[in-house]
Formats: structure tokens, C-alpha cells, sequence
């Protein structure tokens, strides 16, 4: 390894280390130091957390179950030979559209004095007092709902992969559904597994929507604890039961994503896809994309009702400005930040010896799958210190806490890219006289781009809307826009709520939909 | 006695269970070229990548023009071994046009854009690719891309030219075409292939492999008339029943 190879792929390891790693192991580390008097099981068998873990588990389940019910047909649908162009739409949506959103236009909808529950009662004479969104179900339903694309992205790309053969070659012994179930969907099981397990983490590590369902699940039982008593130590041993879970998860994980590569970018559109009669027609994509296209349509539909008029929208805007500033200035720069570090580290992850070790995989993704309010009280216990005060009273902080939850997901995406990229292309590069680090801009990096874009516009998505974890790192008399949103929850008035909502969805649209025509551009010269 | 430009001292490398490479001993003078003929699976790919050094052997040890390559406290990097190669695949880089892809190399040396582009010229003119220039990889039918490949690696006008098997999936007039081109160049060259075919069209030094051991070396007809051991006489057997039927 020559020296610069060296000092680039170690000074990545070492931020990410540093951000990811770092506020995690210390909180753990020091599991002992915050609470000596209080015993591990007195804690873990006191009641409180079993019905936290029962809560937890119950809402994240439902998320699951809701995700696959509703990605997965439309991941068929969409993943098939002829891909309906315009129900792509619903395949980003509804990630453009944070959780905590999508639950309150529920409420709005269906909740104890919402407009449907009203009109049933007007109607139908039934009992309107009651909320048709409540409970742990309710916030799964939800979670579900804003979660299922993930499970679809997979499916998707899952299907890019496929090799219309084998499915071909089924077709002399087996029926149209049978082959569907005995070779389509077992091929795709990694895919689907995985993207369940990434609906499960998220719902699971999810705190905005049980917070405002009112729902004690273990990340508010963990953000009381920490804001409310300021007991550091009590809200890490909470947590305990939550890390055994998410461990499991990131093993199980592991053990489906052995040396398969998850998230991938195929560049031709032609290739791959299903080529079953029975994906491809029309009914089947109407069925599958018809129910997701109804339930991504109305929260907008709702939020559009809600404002009311274009002057509420702009009054709105002017009142938010600066947190609407704050916000986007925010996300970009952190988002291009977390995708440049990941994409070296995960460069060094694919291509040293001891980075394809699965207990370094695993460890590497596990921030990833810890709550974002666990980990931003790990970040101010890593990061508050006398010496660096700066950074703990400005708005780096937040960049901090966002990159200790996705830097592991971006990285996991430019690496699984990078594995994709024939290590002959830089060998060649090497004997025609490249160094080690113009082999890496020249060869690697455009050959990676397109991950990175991925991976820049996830972390992008994610970091706009975090809500638990910033609430608690946030300077005071700073502002995001997630934050704002979560006061007039509280606080505010539905239509300032509606019409900011809106900005930040389209905050999330705008920059997506300019980086895939700018894609298709790039795309169109190169043809 | 002139010091041969290459000599490969008992090369040895294992993969877990596999022996890719037993003992590995040769010398090639300046200006031959060496056909390395064996059944697929021998480790032919193995050995050309440890010459090349992208890969460090189990043991042994490489000398390019008399000098060291590896040994213990002893290691030239690929990029000062001045070896360049065809891989099996191509790797052509797709995001580079077939200019960027020659004049990539170039770029890194310091060489101007003038001297470039005349550089490229001039090779692509000796391989009949001139219109080329502006295409990206893709958009080339295999031949040419083969032909790319080969411009890349003589830009850099190397000492020690190896070959991977460039030629498979090529029709039999395209192959012809390419073993004259070959053997036209002034260069030391290594050509590895598992057809027995083309190791008799490319004339020259001919090496038999088989399973990661060098059965024999040597003149070509040397080699038909007295087989050293029993799997080259098979393999001759079969090679020479190919050229006759
Ligand atoms: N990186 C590796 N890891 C494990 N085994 C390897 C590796 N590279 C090569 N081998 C093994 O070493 C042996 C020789 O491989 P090599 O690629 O050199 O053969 P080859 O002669 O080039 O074959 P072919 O004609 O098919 O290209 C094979 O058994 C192969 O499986
Ligand atoms: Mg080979």
C-alpha cells in the first residue's frame, strides 16, 4: 500500500470512526460509570419494560407487514418488463413525505375529531368521539406506509438482476403462478428479507410518530429519560433491550447479504425484469400500484385541502424562512459530506482484506440500525467537550448526529457499488502508470457515481426530515425545519402546519427531481 | 551472455487449498515472443498477474531487465514495472471514449495534449482504428474493442507485453488478423491461451501448463517433435490432429 493510499482510506476510517462509531461505543463503554447503584435486571425485569418492548415490536411488525403488503406488489409491478413509467412516482413519494407527517394528515383524516370519524358521525350516526387511528397498530400502519418504497427499491432492484432465463427455462414445466412462486419470488427472497429488515430498523428506531400518538415506545421511554430526568444513564440502560433486537436484525442481515450486492444501479433499462405474462398485465399493475397510489396521494391531498390558499402557503414561507434556509443549507452539506466519507470508506471496505469480515460489516452498519435518539445522546456525550465547545454549540452538531445514522447506509450503498466494479478496471489503470489515487478520481469515481447519487440523495431524504435525534443535539435558538414542524404540532395551527409540511415535501421533490433530469442529461450525451 | 528481459525463479502460489502455481521457473529474451499454451484452470492468469505485479507470489521472485521485482524488503509496484497487459475481460474503462482510454496512461505520464493526440494517432493508424476515436467502449463491436485493449497497453510503448487470452470469442478470420499484428510488433511478448490453434499460428517460444506446473519449454517444433512428458504428447497429439484435420 502506498503511502497516500494509506492516508486517504485510514483518514475515511478515521471519521467515520469518529462520527458513527465513536458516540455509540462511548455511551456503552460507559454503560457502568452513569448509574453504579441501579442493577442491570432489577431494570430489565421491571414491567415497564416489557410493555415498552411489546409496544415496540408490535408497532414495528405492523410497519413490516404494511411495507410488504404494499411494496411488494408494487416492486412486481414496477420491477416487470415493461415498467409503467408513471406509478414510478409512488415508488419516491412517499419518502418525500416524513413519517411524523403522514401521521398527523392521518390524524387529520381519521383521528379523534377528524374529518372522517366527523362525517361518519353527521352521516351514519356513528359514534365520533373515539379515534380510528390509535395504539400501536395506528403508528405501524403509519410507519408502514412511509416505509414500504424501501422494500420496493429492493424488489426492484432485485428484479434488474434477475435472469429472464431462468424463468424462461420454467416455462416448459411449470405454470404461469407457479413459476411466480417457485422461482421469481424465491429469487428474489434476499431482496425482499432485506428490505423488510430495513422497514423493520426504521419503524423500530422510529421516534417522532409514537411520540405523537401518544404510543410508550422505547425511543420516548429513551427521550424522556434523557430530557425530561437528564438521566444519561437511565435512558442508556432502557435502551439495552432495543440494542439486542436491532443486533439481531443487522446479524440477520448479515447473513442474508452475504456476498450479495443490495443496492444496485443497473445502466441499461432493458436488462433484466420479469418477463411472467402475469406481472406484465395491465390489471396486475393497476392492483398493485392502485392502493399505493391512493394512500402516498391523499396525505398530499389532505395537505393541499389544509392550506387552503397559495396566500397561506406564502405567508407561511415568510414566517419560516429561516428554518427553511437552515434546513436545506443543512441536508445538502451534511448529505454531500456523509456520501464523501462513505464513498472512500466504503471504497475501503470493498477493497482491503480485513473490510470484508462480516463482525466488520456488522459492526460498520450498526449505527445505521441504533435510534437516532440514542445515538444524539451519544453524540453529546462524545462530542460536549471543553475543548471543542464549538462544535457542540453550533449546527455541526446536527451534521454530526446525521452522520452517525446514515454514514453507515451510504457507505453500505457505495460499497456494494463499488464491489460491482470490475477490480481489473483499476489494475489496468495501475500498469498504465496511474497512481493509487488517480486510479480513484479517474476510474473509481466515475464509475461509482451513480451509487454516490443514490446515496447523496438517501441521506439527503433522511437528513431533511430527522426529527428524534436533532430535537435533542439542536443548538438552542436554532431551527430546522422538521423541528418547527413538531412545534405547531403541538402549538400551532393546522393550516401553518399543512402549508409548511408542503414546503418540506417539496424541499425533498425539487432537488430529486433536478438531479434525475440532470441524470437523463448526462445519460443522453453519453448515448 | 545478454541478461534475458525477463526471468520468473520458481514461482510458487497457493489459493486456500489450490496450487495455482508450482515451482514456475522461465526465461524470455528481448524481443520473443513466448506462447504459454494449457487447459483451463492451470494458472496461467496467476502467473501473468504476478509478473505484472498485482499480485505478490507465495514465493519466488520476478526480475524484469535484471532487476529485482519482490523478495523479502523488495517490491516494484505495477506502476514502475513498465508491463503492460490485455486482461481476459478488457476492462476497457466505459466512461472513457477510446481516445481517453489510450491517452489515459499518457495523461498520467505528464505528456502533452499535442504529443498525445499524435501518439494515439499514430498507434491507432497501425491498428486500423482511426475512426474510432470519439466512440465509447460499448459501442464497439468485440474486435474493435480487443483492438482498443491493445492500443491502451502499446501506447506506453512497454518492455514486456502480456496477453490474457485476448482473442476468445473472436471469429477464426478476426483472430488471423490479430496473430499477424501481434507477431508484426517489435516487442517481448507473452501470449497465454488455452487453443492450441493459436499457440501454433503465433509461432515462436511455446510453454505447456498444466495444473499450475510448466511441463515444457521451448522452441515450438522442438516441442512437437519430442514431447518432454506424457501430458504434452497428449496435448501435442491433439494440437497437431487439430492443425491437420
Ligand atoms: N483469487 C483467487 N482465489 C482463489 N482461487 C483462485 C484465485 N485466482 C485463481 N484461483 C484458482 O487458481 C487456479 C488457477 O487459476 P487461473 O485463473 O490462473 O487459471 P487460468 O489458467 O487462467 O484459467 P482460464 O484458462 O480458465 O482463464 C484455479 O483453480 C483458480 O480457481
Ligand atoms: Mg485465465
Amino acid at each position: 500500500m502506498t503511502p497516500s493510499k494509506a492516508f486517504i482510506l485510514g483518514l475515511s476510517l478515521v471519521l467515520f470512526a469518529l462520527i458513527a462509531l465513536a458516540p455509540p461505543g462511548m455511551l456503552l463503554l460507559n454503560l457502568f460509570s452513569f448509574s453504579p447503584k441501579i442493577s442491570i435486571w432489577k431494570w430489565l425485569l421491571e414491567r415497564q419494560v416489557h410493555l415498552l418492548t411489546l409496544h415496540s415490536l408490535n408497532m414495528a411488525l405492523v410497519a413490516t407487514v404494511t411495507a410488504l403488503a404494499l411494496g411488494l406488489p408494487v416492486g412486481l409491478a414496477l420491477g416487470s418488463k415493461r415498467k409503467p413509467l408513471l406509478f414510478g412516482i409512488i415508488f419516491f413519494l412517499p419518502l418525500a413525505i416524513p413519517p411524523y407527517l403522514t401521521a398527523s394528515c392521518w390524524m387529520g383524516l381519521l383521528g379523534r375529531g377528524g374529518i372522517l370519524p366527523h362525517l361518519a358521525h353527521e352521516w351514519l350516526g356513528m359514534d365520533a368521539r373515539s379515534s380510528w387511528l390509535g395504539g400501536a397498530w395506528g403508528a405501524g400502519i403509519v410507519l408502514g406506509l412511509s416505509y414500504f418504497p424501501v422494500l420496493t427499491y429492493m424488489v426492484i432492484s432485485g428484479m434488474r438482476r434477475l435472469d429472464a432465463h431462468l424463468e424462461e427455462a420454467a416455462m416448459f414445466a411449470l405454470p404461469e403462478n407457479g413459476i411466480l412462486r417457485k422461482i421469481t419470488l424465491p429469487l428474489l427472497f434476499p431482496q425482499i428479507g432485506t428490505g423488510l429488515l430495513l422497514v423493520f430498523l426504521l419503524a423500530i428506531t422510529n421516534y417522532a410518530v409514537p411520540s405523537l400518538l401518544g404510543i410508550r415506545t422505547f425511543t420516548v421511554k429513551i427521550y424522556t429519560y434523557f430530557s425530561v430526568f437528564q438521566d444519561i444513564g437511565g435512558a442508556v440502560l432502557l435502551s439495552l433491550p432495543l440494542l439486542l433486537i436491532c443486533l439481531v436484525c443487522v446479524l440477520l442481515l448479515h447473513h442474508i447479504m452475504k456476498g450479495r450486492v443490495f443496492f444496485s444501479l443497473q445502466q441499461g433499462e432493458e436488462m433484466g425484469g420479469s418477463l411472467l405474462r402475469l406481472l406484465n398485465s395491465k390489471l396486475f399493475k393497476i392492483l398493485a400500484c392502485g392502493p399505493a397510489l391512493f394512500v402516498t396521494c391523499t396525505p398530499i391531498l389532505f395537505l393541499l385541502f389544509q392550506t387552503g390558499s397559495f396566500l397561506s402557503l406564502k405567508i407561511a414561507v415568510d414566517q419560516a424562512k429561516e428554518s427553511i434556509l437552515t434546513s436545506f443549507v443543512l441536508a445538502l452539506f451534511a448529505s454531500f459530506c456523509i456520501s464523501i466519507v462513505a464513498f472512500v470508506s466504503g471504497y475501503a471496505l470493498e477493497r482491503t482484506k480485513w473490510g470484508k469480515g462480516g463482525v466488520t460489516r456488522s459492526l460498520f452498519f450498526f449505527p445505521f440500525a441504533l435510534p437516532s435518539v440514542l445515538l444524539s445522546i451519544g453524540v453529546i456525550f462524545f462530542w460536549n467537550r471543553p475543548g471543542i465547545v464549538l462544535v457542540y454549540q453550533s449546527l455541526l452538531i446536527i451534521t454530526i448526529l446525521w452522520g452517525a445514522k446514515y454514514l453507515p447506509l451510504a457507505q453500505r450503498v457505495l460499497a456494494d457499488h463499488i464491489r460491482q466494479i470490475p477490480l481489473e478496471m483499476e489494475e489496468i489503470a495501475f500498469l498504465s502508470q496511474l497512481s493509487w489515487t488517480k486510479s480513484l478520481c479517474r476510474i473509481v469515481w466515475p464509475l461509482a457515481r451513480p451509487g454516490f447519487l443514490v446515496a447523496w440523495a438517501v441521506t439527503y431524504i433522511f437528513c431533511l426530515s430527522e426529527l428524534g435525534g436533532t430535537l435533542l443535539v439542536i443548538p438552542p435558538g436554532a431551527d430546522t425545519m422538521p423541528v418547527r414542524l413538531y412545534n405547531i404540532m403541538h402549538y400551532g395551527s393546522s393550516s401553518l402546519l399543512a402549508a409548511l409540511g408542503l414546503v418540506l415535501i417539496m424541499m425533498t421533490i425539487i432537488p430529486m427531481g433536478l438531479l434525475v433530469w440532470c441524470g437523463k442529461g448526462i445519460k443522453g450525451l453519453r448515448d | 551472455m545478454k541478461i534475458p528481459l525477463l526471468q520468473v525463479e520458481r514461482i510458487r502460489q497457493h489459493f486456500g487449498d489450490t496450487a495455482a502455481l508450482v515451482d514456475v521457473s522461465f526465461e524470455l529474451p528481448e524481443d520473443q515472443i513466448l506462447t504459454i499454451l494449457g487447459p483451463s484452470g492451470c494458472g496461467k492468469t496467476t502467473l501473468l498477474r504476478i509478473i505484472a505485479g498485482l499480485q505478490k507470489p507465495d514465493e519466488g521472485t520476478v526480475w524484469i531487465n535484471g532487476q529485482k521485482m519482490n523478495g523479502t524488503g523488495t517490491w516494484v509496484a505495477p506502476q514502475q514495472r513498465s508491463v503492460g497487459m490485455i486482461f481476459q475481460t478488457l476492462a476497457l474503462w466505459p466512461h472513457l471514449t477510446v481516445e481517453g482510454n489510450i491517452g489515459l496512461g499518457l495523461k498520467a505520464r505528464g505528456i502533452k495534449k499535442a504529443d498525445r493526440d499524435s501518439t494515439i494517432e499514430e498507434v491507432l493508424e497501425k491498428l486500423q482504428m482511426v475512426q474510432h476515436l470519439k466512440r465509447y467502449p460499448h459501442t464497439l463491436s468485440v474486435g474493435e474493442q480487443q483492438r482498443v485493449a491493445l492500443a491502451r497497453a502499446l501506447v506506453l510503448q512497454p518492455r514486456l507485453l502480456l496477453l490474457d487470452e485476448p482473442f476468445s470469442h473472436l471469429d477464426l478470420d478476426l483472430r488471423e488478423d490479430l496473430i499477424t499484428l501481434i507477431k508484426g510488433l517489435t516487442a517481448t511478448i507473452i501470449f497465454v491461451t488455452h487453443d492450441q490453434h493459436d499457440a501454433l499460428a503465433m509461432g515462436g517460444l511455446l510453454a505447456i501448463m498444466c495444473k499450475g506446473r510448466l511441463e515444457q519449454i521451448g522452441k515450438q517444433e522442438e516441442i512437437l517433435q519430442n514431447p518432454a512428458t506424457e501430458f504434452v504428447r497428449y496435448f501435442v497429439r491433439r494440437s497437431t490432429g487439430l492443425f491437420n484435420g
